[in-house]
């Protein structure tokens, strides 16, 4: 049980990765938000979300990765959310958000899609 | 019926709504609800518990969460005080993709994760009812 966020930026495949951990909510989505202007105004306007390690999400973080998604879009950029587990992906689903964020099972699927489509 | 009462009181702070979470989905792990359950049971109270904290942080009054558990079902009460003019009375409706911002998803997602959303109004408090039947 972990009740805090933990944030780690990294790439894969020369695309950045926001990799999360923990509680994504009303508490803590400013840090995430912090995250995605500062790596989205360093030129990445395409992004990895992950949250394979992400335990819960309410509607807080979803407002932050569509206040992200917005931003990335002004510089022609997606958001590409890595989700596998059932609690988490139901949220975006009830929500309508898979229309919105596509959700990939892994960080090199969400990679190889995200390259394709720039080709 | 017999049934049991757990009260948790907390800050009206936003740092404390997972307090409340992991206590709510404590009791729910005791009852028979399934790992799904337990979730949506988790996110209806969170978000319920971010409106308190939005609409009573001005009063300095914390949230009181009433935990009322029985074989057929577990309700929780999430109470606020809220300060001058009563809270629009929310609609809850789904929101569309471009209308999503911070806020105004609570209501429709606490609608679609319970059985039940019953709003009372007092005084000066707020009161969310969230009632999650036991299905097994």
């Amino acid at each position: 049980m972990e009740m805090d966020l933990r944030i780690l930026v990294k790439e894969n495949g020369g695309v950045p990765v926001i990799e999360l951990g923990g509680e994504l909510d009303a508490y803590t989505c400013s840090r995430l938000r912090d995250t995605m202007i500062e790596v989205i105004e360093n030129g990445n306007p395409t992004v990895i979300v992950s949250m394979l390690k992400v335990e819960y999400i309410d509607s807080s973080g979803l407002g932050t990765l569509v206040g992200g998604l917005k931003r990335a879009s002004e510089s022609n950029g997606r958001i590409a959310v890595v989700c596998t587990s059932p609690q988490i992906r139901k949220v975006f689903e009830i929500t309508g958000l898979v229309r919105v964020f596509p959700l990939y099972e892994s960080e090199q699927e969400a990679t190889n899609d995200l390259k394709t489509k720039v080709a | 019926m017999e049934h049991e009462i757990v009260l948790v009181q907390v800050p009206s702070s936003a740092a404390y709504i997972s307090v409340v979470r992991h206590a709510v989905a404590g009791i729910a792990l005791r009852m028979s609800f399934t790992r799904q359950e337990v979730s949506d049971i988790q996110l209806a109270v969170g978000e319920a518990c971010n409106n308190a904290v939005k609409h009573g942080v001005e009063c300095g009054h914390p949230v009181k969460v009433r935990c009322r558990i029985c074989d057929s079902n577990l309700r929780v009460e999430i109470t606020n005080r809220y300060c001058g003019e009563r809270p629009c009375r929310p609609i809850g409706s789904k929101p569309e993709p471009h209308q999503y911002n911070e806020g105004g998803m609570g209501v429709y997602l606490m609608k679609r994760l319970v059985d039940s959303v019953q709003f009372r109004w007092g005084k000066s408090s707020a009161t969310v009812c969230l009632t999650k039947n036991v299905r097994h």
